[in-house]
């Protein structure tokens, strides 16, 4: 299945048929995401076998890899030479593709502290809705030659056209990873998470959850270890509630209510009840609630409060532009044209 | 016509001393940090906030007249060149800082605040502004959007898109566009990437919030000298090997070790074939195992010389001679024309012996300054102006340093932009089609053309004309090079 394989002529034939029938494309990877945004328009179009990494450079933290590729292939990859994808986008039930995790363009809990996938896309390789074969960006960190549209692809869900590779940033791991648990009411938690913001710490990533409040510590061992004691009655627990929260495969995640993503300003404290109905992420930014819980708006000044759930959102102020965007790239109005922006 | 009704209509909506028209008034404005165009423009409009910058795209869309928007005018690339017919908008006169919050560290600041302000108004609050161009002093934070400015600690804290979390943008229809916030993501398309570095081809940016970063508690700077290019790239790819992310690490050649020395006696070895400038930052401990580390890397990679320094003082005094490179490089030339290819890291050894070649062809000298981390290399052509031929021997060896850059995958500018000095290397970067396709995303938000026309992409009939200057019986120029 992860054999390295070129999938791209077939799927630049099967773009250019569709423009000429004049028939519509759903553009689909590993379908891990359906819950997420899925477009149901048109014929499938699979990008999963066009698959490999095309060239990696450790020594210059860069890699490039086929959309088709899964994420936990790049990842077994990078950690050959310790490295690692820094906004670790999530791997929903285990898999994923990397031209998924751009179209999506969701993080991982470390989000504040190493980026996004955006941060980390160096340049794409696509087919435009005109059945054209175009490159955008490059493979070097700095390249400010044309309009950055392989940035732009990053959360597009698709609707610009078909993602046939990408070139990324890479970074090292750190030497040593740790997680304490702390006990603490939320605002207690609110001002350690403060910290983590303002000040220089070994903290890349939190979660506050049900009293407890989780933080990750990485760096080299004499700093995780000063980090690590410089919170009394701390408790270690195992790493892998990052990758649990990462994945929804949390607790906190097992409800067959709606999922709702809340996405607040930099430094707006949350304002929850000291109970089990949210989970926050990324230092206070990111808050997840189940509807069942009633008015987000409880929650306080916030960007966006929306169920996590693209294919029904409503379209946005900007939506005169993004419908010129839209057809500047696809006027055939081709790929996933049910997913709104 | 309708440009003289344009000016009489802003001289009739900004105040008097807001609009320039006398040549010793505007005359200032005819260049910016490529001095080596000109073109003094028939009005500058000085807009005192949004309302007034809405009111000069409304005027400039109903007459059809094209705008220049501009900055400081310390870019290097001619974007802020003004149009024989067209307005220049100056947003200098916007330079406040609206919010800092220090709570969730962010600062909201108009377009001509300059980059270092924003460090300097948040110093005591231990935060700053991380991207530094090396014109951070004069330079505004809205020309730095426009053109993704970097500098040198982009390679662990990124260029200024990624330090970029809002964006208010007018169009020239008449549309403001709030682009992101104060918050990790927003809703919907990222349109943010596409602004940051569009050279003021897409709207006018007139907010920006940008994020803070806490002042590292500890900083060292390590100086490695080295007899020969090639160690010094190995030293490089080894560091990066190693797991370690620099907050600088820059390279410099003999000719611009030299030059920099000279002027401000930073104390570098005056013998050496290459320097690497090595900044780390950190806790205590984090900065102590790397300096550790990157020493050991320096000493088995062949440094004859190695020096550090921790106190403040110690480390500008290094960080100086390298930020002083080019006005030092100017020193000992009447000009000098700048470039600014990205290479992957590992093809700099083949780069510098094919540029060394280039110029002995084209009888001139070049320093080599070089942002080893990243592979944004500078390669400073030393010239005279007076002398028209030069002139245009060193853009003929600018064009073809670039070419050598795109050939082996890297590309014509890394952080000073397009604007008009790179129009005919963008043709070898780009195909048609992807040229087409910048130019739909450009009529997305500017429909009728009239932002910065002429800057940034070149147009099919421009790369056709070069083409065919360039490619002669379907052979690539100078065959004799290797392209790797």
């Amino acid at each position: 299945m992860t054999q390295p394989f070129d999938d791209s002529q077939r799927l630049l034939d099967s773009v250019k048929q569709a423009v000429a029938q004049k028939r519509q494309l759903s553009i689909l990877g590993h379908g891990t995401k359906a819950h997420y945004a899925r477009s149901t328009h048109g014929d499938a179009l699979q990008s999963r076998d066009h698959v490999g990494v095309i060239e990696y450079q450790p020594d210059e933290l860069t890699i490039s890899v086929r959309a088709g590729t899964p994420l936990t292939v790049i990842a077994e990859t990078l950690d050959q030479h310790n490295q690692m994808l820094a906004c670790d986008p999530p791997r929903f039930f285990g898999g994923g593709t990397i031209g998924g995790a751009v179209a999506s363009g969701l993080s991982g809990p470390g989000r504040p502290w190493y980026g996004n996938l955006r941060d980390a896309v160096l340049g794409v390789e696509m087919i435009n809705g005109l059945g054209e074969r175009l490159t955008f960006g490059g493979s070097v960190m700095k390249n400010v030659a044309g309009f950055d549209i392989s940035r732009m692809m990053v959360g597009s869900l698709g609707v610009f056209g078909v993602i046939l590779s990408v070139n990324l940033r890479v970074h090292p791991k750190p030497e040593i990873e740790r997680t304490i648990s702390l006990d603490l009411n939320w605002d207690d938690a609110w001002s350690v998470l403060c910290e983590t913001i303002a000040k220089p710490t070994a903290v890349t990533a939190t979660c506050y959850w049900s009293g407890s409040l989780y933080l990750r510590l990485a760096g080299n061992r004499a700093s995780v270890e000063e980090a690590c004691s410089s919170f009394p009655s701390n408790t270690e627990i195992e790493n892998d509630v990052w990758v649990h929260l990462r994945d929804h495969e949390h607790s906190f995640f097992q409800s067959s209510e709606e999922l709702r993503r809340t996405w607040l300003g930099r430094g707006l404290q949350p304002q929850i009840e000291n109970d089990e109905s949210n989970l926050i992420e990324w230092a206070g930014a990111q808050v997840w609630s189940f509807k069942v819980h009633g008015d987000s708006a409880a929650l306080g000044q916030r960007i966006s409060s929306e169920p996590f759930n693209r294919s029904s959102a409503a379209p946005s102020t900007e939506s005169k532009y993004m419908r010129r965007l839209r057809r500047a790239f696809d006027p055939h109005q081709l790929f996933n044209s049910d997913l709104l922006l | 016509m309708s440009l003289e009704f344009a000016i009489e209509l802003i001289k009739s909506t900004l105040p008097r001393d807001c609009v320039l028209t006398d040549a010793t008034a505007t005359t200032p404005f005819e260049t910016d940090g490529l001095t080596a165009y000109r073109q003094r423009p028939p009005v500058v409009a000085l807009p005192r906030d949004t309302n007034d910058v809405r009111q000069v795209l409304r005027i400039c869309h109903e007459t059809g007249v094209p705008v220049v928007t501009r900055g400081a005018g310390t870019g290097l690339s001619g974007g802020a060149l003004p149009l024989e017919n067209g307005v220049l908008l100056v947003l200098t006169k916007m330079n406040r800082i609206l919010e800092v919050d220090e709570t969730g560290c962010t600062a909201t600041v108009q377009p001509g605040v300059t980059n270092l302000s924003i460090s300097d108004a948040v110093a005591d609050k231990g935060l700053y502004y991380a991207p530094d161009p090396s014109s951070q002093i004069a330079c505004s934070i809205g020309g730095n959007v426009a053109e993704n400015a970097g500098g040198v600690h982009c390679l662990k804290y990124g260029l200024t898109l990624h330090n970029v979390l809002g964006l208010k943008v007018q169009t020239i229809e008449g549309d403001e566009l709030t682009l992101g916030g104060n918050g990790y993501e927003s809703s919907g398309i990222e349109l943010i990437p596409l602004f940051v570095g569009s050279e003021g081809m897409l709207g006018v940016v007139t907010e920006i919030t940008v994020k803070l970063l806490p002042s590292p508690p500890c900083k060292e700077v390590l100086l490695g000298a080295f007899d020969d290019v090639e160690s010094a790239g190995e030293c490089v790819a080894a560091i990066i090997a190693r797991g370690v992310v620099p907050a600088g690490l820059e390279m410099m050649d003999a000719l611009a070790i030299q030059a920099a020395e000279d002027f401000v006696h930073a104390g570098y070895p005056r013998d050496a074939a290459t320097i690497l400038l090595c900044e780390v930052d950190g806790t205590k401990e984090q900065v102590r195992s790397d300096v550790t580390l990157i020493r050991q890397l320096m000493e088995t990679n062949g440094a004859v010389n190695i020096r550090s320094a921790s106190e403040p003082d110690e480390r500008d005094l290094l960080w100086q001679g390298r930020k002083a490179a080019f006005p030092a490089v100017g020193r000992i030339s009447p000009d000098y024309y700048c470039m600014d290819g990205t290479i992957p890291r590992r093809f700099l050894g083949k780069i510098l012996s094919s540029i060394a070649l280039l110029a002995a062809k084209h009888e001139l000298r070049v320093a080599n300054v070089f942002h080893a981390g990243d592979g944004n290399l500078h390669p400073l052509i030393l010239y005279d102006a007076s002398d028209d031929e030069q002139l245009h021997r060193a853009e003929r060896l600018g064009v073809e340093i670039l070419e050598l850059c795109v050939a082996v995958g890297g590309t014509v500018t890394g952080e000073h932009g397009v604007g008009v000095e790179k129009l005919d290397p963008m043709c070898s970067q780009f195909s048609t089609p992807e040229l087409e396709q910048f130019f739909r995303l450009k009529e997305v938000f500017d429909t009728s053309g009239l932002m910065n026309p002429g800057k940034a992409i070149p147009t099919l009939a421009h790369c056709s004309e070069i083409k065919g200057m360039h490619v002669h019986g379907g052979k690539l120029p100078f065959p004799e090079l290797d392209r790797f």
